[in-house]
């Protein structure tokens, strides 16, 4: 991984439309501004992650047993 | 098991693009909804490149009519969509081994522009709902 030291207000820029800045920070945080074009979505890595494993589990979702609870939504919509 | 959607017939006109794929499947580009009597309120969203990749999906507002997710207007831009009628949002369905218990994904909701037949899943921050929001809730 490439690492580099920035200061405080100071920026990174990848390829040629993608900025990082260092906007603050204190000894345990540090706030990142990102410039980015409008089609490419930005997320913290954990969320991301966090729909990814969602995604995996309900691909992997046994079809046939969907209907049981189908059954019970209509059931509670009638009731 | 059965495989339902081994003989689906659809038409270009069906096919929905998910130009990134979504999380999990960047690869997985083409889908068609599929709607299955018996499964109603649920629908499918399925992979149509031969990879038998589905996923099973609802209409939020129908569990959850207060959803409101904070949808940033930059998240929607690639979406194309000129007007409201032209959404349709859905939230990916995980199947839980008690069925009863089946959750769906708030924080990740499906978009689709129907009308241009693009769609994407967005990442919403709200701390308000999760990744498994139970379905069935009691009266």
């Amino acid at each position: 991984m490439l690492v580099l030291t920035r200061k405080l207000g100071e920026s990174i820029r990848i390829g040629d439309n993608i900025i990082l800045k260092v906007v603050d920070l204190d000894s345990r945080h540090v706030k990142i501004g990102i410039d980015a074009p409008k089609s490419i979505s930005v997320n913290r890595e954990e969320i991301y992650e966090r729909i990814q494993n969602e995604n995996k589990a309900a691909s992997s979702s046994k079809d046939q047993s969907l209907k049981n609870i189908a059954d019970a939504l209509r059931d509670n919509k009638q009731g | 098991m059965a495989d339902f959607f081994k003989d689906l017939i659809y038409s270009n006109d069906d096919v929905i693009t998910f130009a990134n794929g979504i999380p999990g499947f960047e690869k997985n580009k083409k889908f068609v909804l599929v709607q299955i009597p018996d499964f109603v309120p649920f629908e499918w969203l399925v992979c149509i490149d031969g990879s038998r990749l589905r996923f099973a999906i609802i209409n939020p507002m129908l569990f959850c009519p207060s959803y409101a997710p904070k949808i940033i207007k930059e998240q929607l831009e690639d979406l194309s969509i000129e007007k409201p009628e032209d959404i349709l949002l859905y939230a990916i369905v995980t199947i839980a081994d008690n069925p009863l218990s089946s959750t769906a994904n708030l924080i990740g909701p499906v978009v689709i522009n129907k009308t241009k037949r693009i769609g994407k899943q967005i990442i919403i921050e709200d701390d308000r709902y999760s990744t498994r929001e139970t379905i069935l809730r009691k009266k």
